[in-house]
């Protein structure tokens, strides 16, 4: 496969699922709940008692830690989470579905179904969602190991005849 | 819940959970790729990547905000800081004077060049190695078709063919 080909492939992988994501999300947002905090609520609600520590949280949804700590400070003021140590180990903190959380979490969970069906199962028929899928767990597995870097590890090993252009867009979420 | 497709809504809501995560997470480690050794963010990538593809490295703006999926607002900042920093410069249609194009500059072609080599090494490392080359083929083609289905942009192509 050349550059080229490899290149385009990928494009077209990150234009499709952006598209199709945002597609998706904007369904929810017309309700006036923005579309990562729904992904917060969604995972949150499909899990056992509705809590999951913070930093498993942050992992989930792919974002550092800092920006996660101010979206879920923006949740907890509207009352859809609330915050709390494990008695087992202070150390841990846990983030928790509210009464109001878990209402809001299921409304909006049930336009995100209809969404899906309409904008993913409607474009591509049950086997080629399968297929999809299927590949995705491959590059999940594959990766499985590579957990990202800290800052420091970054800093370690960029080139330092370059400047440091970086801009930490998501930690502004 | 179950339609005559037979997938029910707990399955529907899996697998798009599993291409979800399959696609941040490797989404996110190719970013860490370029940013580790050059120090760009995934963002400022994403529009070098764009230009050095583009016909005589420029398009307009719109477009390209467009494709980077950002609000005009938050992309007009990014070009900002992009412009400051060197790589890229701001210039008028010679047709339309309403129309601004985003061009790379010289220093913009070099950088760009040399992320999308390590881009390049990434993705034959990380996605590559992992699919092989038919599983990026069929992932690509399904992806296409969600991209032409759920983008105004590309069902107005679509539209006028």
């Amino acid at each position: 496969m050349t550059d080229e080909d490899l290149i385009t492939s990928w494009s077209l992988v990150v234009e499709g699922f952006t598209r199709t994501q945002d597609r998706v999300l904007r369904a929810i947002e017309e309700t006036g709940v923005p579309g990562h905090w729904f992904e917060a609520l969604h995972l949150l609600l499909r899990t056992e008692n509705h809590r999951l520590p913070m930093s498993r949280l942050a992992r989930d949804l792919s974002m550092t830690g800092g920006g996660l700590t101010k979206l879920a400070d923006r949740m907890a003021r509207e009352g859809l989470i609330d915050r709390r140590s494990a008695e087992a180990d202070r150390r841990i903190v846990y983030a928790a579905l509210t009464e109001k959380g878990i209402e809001v979490a299921r409304t909006t969970a049930r336009l995100y179904r209809s969404a899906l069906r309409e904008h993913v199962l409607g474009v591509l028929d049950q086997q080629r969602l399968a297929e999809l899928t299927r590949l995705m767990r491959v590059l999940i597995e594959a990766h499985a190991s590579a957990m990202p870097p800290t800052e420091e590890q970054i800093a370690i090993q960029r080139d330092p005849s370059l400047p440091d252009r970086r801009v930490r867009d998501r930690t502004s979420v | 819940v179950t339609d005559p497709s037979g997938l029910s809504d707990d399955e529907l809501v899996e697998s798009w959970a599993v291409v979800t995560q399959g696609f941040q997470h490797t989404q996110s480690l190719l970013g860490l790729d370029v940013d580790a050794v050059l120090g760009l963010a995934p963002s400022w990538f994403e529009v070098l990547l764009r230009l050095l593809r583009a016909p005589e490295h420029r398009m307009p703006m719109n477009r390209i905000a467009d494709d980077v999926t950002m609000t005009s607002g938050g992309f007009t900042k990014l070009a900002d800081r992009m412009v400051e920093a060197g790589l890229l410069r701001r210039t008028p249609s010679t047709n339309d004077r309403r129309v601004t194009y985003l061009e790379l500059t010289d220093e913009g072609v070099r950088v760009a060049e040399r992320a999308m080599a390590e881009h390049v090494s990434s993705l034959r490392a990380r996605v590559l190695a992992a699919l092989s080359e038919e599983g990026i083929v069929s992932l690509a083609k399904t992806m296409r078709d969600l991209r032409n289905a759920n983008s105004a942009y590309h069902q107005r192509l679509a539209d006028k063919q």
